[in-house]
């Protein structure tokens, strides 16, 4: 059974001779003769993200820290987070990104949105990030000029 | 390991080399792209460096082969191609798009994000429509001659 007919996520396996079986099998192929072909772990499950967003408030400031990879699979998440937090009227959120380790254009797509929607309410959107690969992606993009972008969360300003 | 060209180390990939990954055009099955990618730059002799870059870049690849796409069915094929002078990666929808709620409202600013990063992070890129299919590609080029 494959992923989009409900099945388990797929799943690298490789029988005991080396050859490949089930959902690899259909979908990878690699170079090189099968007895050089990779040997990879059986039942392991490449699809695991840990992906988690934690909110709490501060002094009145929701503080919305996001652990893990933000991507188009978990940036929807993110994208229903920060909504709902602006949707109750809450124009100035900090959203903690010390614990990020991998961010796309999706992600930076949903940050630009929320932006837009704070500062609609007068607020500002605090993005705190340390990590110089996930700074990088700001810089290459420019959003490191929209953003205010601090390294820790004691260097967001009074809001 | 991964299969290596003839008389290379098993542990590399050589000119010539090809790997490809097809695989269903979810967005949480991208992060397979990504896994490969790392694996791939490694063994093609790329630094940590260049292979964060790929390792991103191959995601907005995939991403910009599903642009314009608002119901999600089909596959993603991804094509790793080794040469002496350069990685050449393309990721072709053959039909596939993502699921809707993927790139969300923002699509289209994520989309130009997408090719802002890749027009950092590669030497050249592009996205071509063939026979009714969106074809993403990128070129990575080696600092120094294959060993």
């Amino acid at each position: 059974m494959y992923p989009e007919e409900g099945g388990a996520l797929p799943r690298f396996t490789f029988g005991p001779d080396g050859n490949r079986s089930g959902w690899a099998n259909r979908y990878c192929t690699l170079p090189g003769s099968a007895a050089r072909r990779p040997r990879l772990k059986e039942s392991h499950n490449v699809m695991e993200q840990n992906f988690s967003i934690e909110e709490r408030i501060d002094q009145g400031v929701p503080i919305i820290a996001v652990i893990g990879e933000i991507d188009v699979a978990t940036a929807p998440q993110l994208r229903e987070r920060l909504h709902g937090v602006i949707a109750e009227g809450r124009a100035t959120v900090v959203l903690d990104l010390l614990g990020v380790t991998f961010l796309d254009s999706t992600a930076l797509g949903v940050l630009v949105g929320a932006l837009k929607r704070c500062r609609e309410l007068g607020g500002e959107l605090h993005v705190v990030v340390a990590d110089a690969r996930i700074k990088k992606i700001f810089e290459i993009t420019g959003l490191n000029k929209v953003f205010p972008l601090v390294d820790a969360l004691s260097d967001v300003g009074a809001p | 390991m991964i299969g290596a060209s003839d008389g290379g180390s098993v542990d590399t990939l050589g000119e010539g080399d090809q790997v490809v990954l097809t695989f269903p055009a979810r967005g949480d099955l991208v992060v397979l792209a990504r896994l490969v990618a790392s694996a791939i730059s490694t063994r093609v002799g790329f630094d940590i460096e260049e292979l964060e870059d790929l390792r991103l870049a191959v995601g907005e690849l995939c991403l910009l082969a599903l642009q314009g796409s608002d119901d999600w069915h089909g596959d993603l094929r991804l094509e790793f191609t080794v040469s002496s002078e350069a990685l050449d990666i393309s990721c072709t929808s053959g039909g596939a798009a993502l699921a809707a709620d993927g790139r969300g409202a923002e699509g289209d600013e994520a989309d130009q994000l997408s090719e802002q990063i890749l027009a950092a992070l590669v030497d050249e890129h592009g996205r071509v429509q063939e026979d009714g299919s969106v074809r993403a590609w990128l070129r990575k080029r080696r600092k120094g001659p294959l060993e």
